[in-house]
């Protein structure tokens, strides 16, 4: 059982003549249990009794659950992070990239919203896109909703100002 | 009309703002009818001097007299924990604000001006809005804590009990000399807490023999050292790791820099508080120690403590406060919750407390310095530091700008941020913009001055005489208030802080620049200045700031430039506007210089050197350059476009002047309407002149824009306007003379109806002096 594995590698790493082989118990353990506490506990127990002599710990890549790290001259040793998932960025959602386009909306604002009207036709069909799509979830649908009023606003305060503009340009 | 309300607004402002100087900081209680009889006596005020003095009409007085007062009466309620001088300056702030912005946009929008010209002041107006809007946010928090009467918020001290969680104090060090780590270890070992563990993370320290003996001296305390070599993530990527070497049975992180001196009662005070599950973290100010070495020393001191003494308090009424990293602590199982220490970002610290405050934790701020760091050495490492906190800033903004929105909690309802912690948050990442702002208005300035010189000023939108008066108020009043929030916050004499003000201003530059980075750069980046080729400290110290050097240099010429092409009142305006730039950006060398003055400081570390990519300061400053070059040379070629030689049907048809009712300054270039009045039951109205066809009056058809056009606006005054001026003679005759010497022959003018008119009946002395004679026949045609 992974249970009852994992308690005989932490006594065995316990007991250990010396930290090398404490931390090679230690990794199996990890293996099977990387959250545990007591194994977390352990593998630093065993690292920081090799980094009180040499505190050089080298990078060398790491995946969701762990680091992978090596003492000077050592083979690689993983580290359990002990924490949970960051959230991602950046996020390349469909609704992201909607507001991304809003923001373009909001920057073209300032030619005399004539940016903002050339960029409104793109936020139409890319939110109709969103709000057909059977696999986005209620969230994106909600998002491209109020993109949709937001970029309508936005292209309406656009029209004005173009329009304004217009009136500079036919004088 | 809108002009009216402009002045009308000013008279209630700066009585307002006086007693607000007064009486802000001293006025300890508050109640809700104390604060309305203020508020309406101040606004009774306000209409009778606009009444009697200015001459406005009084149905438009008492109209928005009752509007404000609803509206103030609410805001009154909402900010109840002031007292009524802070509420009373801060509704009219906002009153005085909204009103501007109306003006500025209907003149921006409805001038006849070349479509070219529009677009330049309507990018004025864009930069004026923004700009403003940024003000009331500074003025909030300024207001909301040397204003507030009663605190909600504020931690009580709360005993170490039975509750003693373990702590692990993570002490992140990045080519750090040794002797000075020893002290912050030193510090660290006399903590009177009976459970905690220290880890030094030495991060990427390029050179062993630098970070070998820290290893030395962790073993003297009993502390745990890593030296992490070739690290990702930063800092925060170190702190992560560290978070994964923590003892697994700590309950609480705590992250203190590598220069700090902590007091050893600083855990024992602070972590009770983590007794009550709901505190995610607590963070106590970051204080410094070697302030007292020189002028630049104490500006820089001044400069941070404001942060700790105005913005956190008032964050920390809505439970919005920043997690500053260092002098903080924070729950660890939260951090391990929220995934670590984000290693997109160059300034994890605060981007952390933002996702905390997410998941509905609480935070508390407690004031009281509980230990004490070095600050930047040279002011080449401030601007580094600077730039550093301005584009983690926007990258904050750039990650979380969706969870900030009003409608966040809608489109995810596990934001549970509230609407005063996304505004907090929101402003404090919109911000770093102010100095980005300043840098683009500069940039217009020097257009503008450049197209004085050249004699183009068609460019350039009516200056009005609402336009000088109030953002001369308007800026007045802002500087006043952040002097006086600095003076009241922090103890400190008037000048100490014009002092702090100007180092920030000498960092607009850098902040601008990150600004910039932060929006097109896709991971973090840090900033490396100028180096001088010279030995000499003071050539070092010109160097690093020579960009700031050749702006401020720029706005000088521009100043000087202005005034010899055309000594108008609109050219000693610019010049003005020009100086005031040239201040901002020389105040840079300026305390580079000062850097270099005063007791020789600890040669410690470089505080603003940071493992990681880094964007040359010169290459940037050289693009920068050269797109505000290509922009100003498309505005000068764009200035040859002809302004409109005839007043547009479009403006004669929309009929703008009643509403604006703009004084228009020498130097300025508004043409007057063309058509006739025609009398209607309704009142007159304006009947304008068809371009197309050939006009009866002179300047519709071959008048130049800037002939002499009084006489028409008159015509176009209605009976009621000429019954009831709206523009004082009083400030007609201040503005006249202003503008013109008391001899000197009247230039052309453009003005309006209601200006004129208010010139012809109720200032004739004005009148004679600043108008000239009639010329044209219109007045007689259109004149009912």
């Amino acid at each position: 059982m992974p249970g009852e594995m994992v308690e005989q590698w932490l006594e065995q790493a316990a007991h250990a003549p010396d930290p090398h082989t404490a931390l090679d118990y230690a990794q199996r353990a990890i293996d099977l249990r990387p959250d545990d506490p007591r194994v977390q506990a352990s593998v630093q127990r065993s690292m920081f009794q090799r980094l009180v002599h040499d505190a050089f710990l080298a990078y060398m890549a790491e995946t969701d659950r762990n680091y992978v790290v090596t003492f000077r001259n050592s083979r690689p040793v993983a580290v359990p992070k002990a924490r949970a998932q960051p959230e991602p960025y950046p996020r390349t959602t469909p609704s992201e990239r909607l507001w991304r386009l809003i923001g373009l909306m909001l920057l073209g604002l300032l030619p005399a919203g004539l940016g903002a009207l050339l960029l409104g036709p793109l936020v139409l069909p890319r939110a109709v896109a969103i709000l057909t799509d059977g696999h986005s979830d209620a969230r994106e649908q909600r998002s491209a909703w109020l993109a949709l009023v937001v970029g309508g606003l936005i292209g309406l305060v656009g029209a004005v100002l173009s329009l304004v503009l217009l009136l500079h340009i036919i004088a | 009309m809108l002009a009216d309300l402009v002045y009308l607004c000013l008279t209630w402002l700066v009585p307002a703002f006086v007693l607000l100087l007064l009486l802000g900081p001293h006025w300890r209680w508050g109640h809700f009818l104390l604060s309305a009889a203020y508020f309406i006596v101040l606004i009774g005020l306000g209409d009778a001097v606009s009444v009697v003095w200015f001459a406005l009409p009084p149905a438009l007085v008492g109209g928005a007299s009752l509007v404000i007062l609803a509206l103030g009466l609410v805001l009154i309620y909402w900010l109840r924990d002031w007292n009524a001088a802070g509420q009373a300056f801060f509704i009219f702030s906002i009153a005085t604000t909204a009103i501007y912005l109306v003006y500025a946009f209907f003149v921006t929008a409805f001038s006849p001006l070349s479509p070219i010209a529009f677009l330049f002041s309507f990018g004025l107006f864009a930069l004026e809005l923004t700009s403003l809007c940024l003000a009331m946010s500074y003025a909030f928090e300024v207001l909301d804590v040397v204003c507030r009467v009663r605190w909600r918020r504020r931690p009580v001290p709360v005993p170490l009990l039975s509750y003693v969680p373990k702590v692990s104090l993570h002490v992140p060090a990045y080519n750090e000399p040794p002797e000075l780590v020893a002290k912050t270890l030193e510090a660290l070992s006399r903590l009177d807490y009976p459970n905690y563990e220290v880890l030094l993370i030495d991060n990427n320290t390029p050179d062993e023999a630098s970070w070998a003996p820290l290893t030395v001296l962790c073993q003297r305390y009993g502390f745990k050292c890593l030296h992490l070599d070739h690290w990702p993530g930063y800092k925060s990527g170190a702190l992560n790791f560290a978070l994964a070497m923590t003892d697994p049975q700590a309950e609480i992180i705590g992250v203190i820099d590598a220069d700090y001196l902590i007091q050893p009662d600083f855990l024992r005070r602070v972590v009770p508080y983590f007794a009550e599950p709901s505190v995610a973290f607590v963070q106590t100010p970051q204080d410094y120690r070697d302030q007292e070495t020189s002028h630049f020393a104490q500006a820089a001191y001044d400069g941070y403590k404001y942060f700790f003494a105005l913005s956190m308090p008032a964050r920390n009424e809505r439970n919005a406060i920043i997690f500053c990293g260092t002098m903080g602590l924070l729950r660890k199982r939260v951090l391990q919750e929220i995934g670590g220490w984000d290693e997109w970002c160059i300034t994890e610290d605060a981007e952390a407390s933002l996702r905390i405050l997410n998941r509905g934790y609480q935070a508390l701020y407690l004031q009281e310095t509980f230990g004490r760091g070095l600050m930047p050495l040279s002011f080449d490492s401030l601007k580094k530091q600077r730039f550093r906190w301005a584009f983690g800033g926007v990258q904050i903004l750039k990650k979380h700008w969706s969870k900030l929105m009003p409608w966040a909690h809608w489109l995810d309802p596990e934001n549970r941020l509230t609407g005063v912690q996304r505004y907090f948050y929101l402003t404090a990442g919109l911000q770093w913009f102010n100095e980005l702002l300043t840098f683009f208005f500069t940039i217009m300035v020097l257009i503008s001055a450049a197209l004085t010189f050249t004699g183009h000023t068609s460019l350039l939108r009516p200056t009005t005489a609402a336009f000088v008066v109030l953002p001369v108020i308007l800026i007045g009043t802002n500087m006043l208030r952040a002097l006086w929030g600095l003076v009241h916050s922090l103890r400190i004499t008037y000048v100490r802080a014009a002092f702090a003000l100007t180092l920030w201003f000498a960092l607009t530059w850098v902040v601008a620049l990150a600004c910039v980075q932060a929006i097109v750069r896709k991971r973090g980046v840090f900033l490396r200045t100028p180096k001088a080729a010279s030995r000499a400290a003071w050539a070092r110290a010109l160097q690093a700031t020579s960009l700031e050097t050749v702006l401020g240099t720029a706005c000088l010429v521009g100043a000087v430039a202005a005034i010899a092409r055309s000594p108008s009142l609109l050219a000693f305006g610019l010049a003005i506007v020009c100086l005031s730039q040239s201040v901002i950006y020389l105040s840079a060398p300026t305390h580079s210089l000062l850097s270099l003055r005063g007791a020789p400081r600890v040669a410690e570390a470089d505080r603003g050197a940071v493992a990681g990519t880094y964007a040359s300061e010169s290459r940037l400053g050289l693009q920068i350059g050269v797109l505000a070059l290509m922009l100003g040379v498309v505005a000068l070629l764009a200035s040859f476009w002809p302004a409109p030689n005839h007043t547009p049907w479009w403006y004669a048809w929309l009929n703008p002047q009643p509403l604006l009712n703009p004084q228009v300054l020498p130097g300025s270039h508004l043409p007057e309407p063309t058509g006739t009045l025609v009398p209607t039951p309704g009142g007159p109205t304006f009947t304008p002149v068809p371009t197309a066809a050939p006009s009866t009056t002179p300047q519709a058809t071959a008048s130049p824009v800037r002939h002499t056009p009084v006489p028409s606006a008159t015509a176009l005054a209605s009976p009621t306007t000429k019954a009831k001026p709206t523009m004082p003679a009083a400030t007609a005759t201040a503005a006249a003379s202003a503008t013109l010497p008391a001899t000197a022959p009247a230039p052309p003018i453009a003005t309006t109806a209601a200006t004129a008119t208010a010139v012809a009946t109720t200032a004739p002395t004005a009148a004679a002096t600043a108008t000239p004679p009639p010329t044209n026949t219109t007045i007689a045609t259109a004149t009912p």
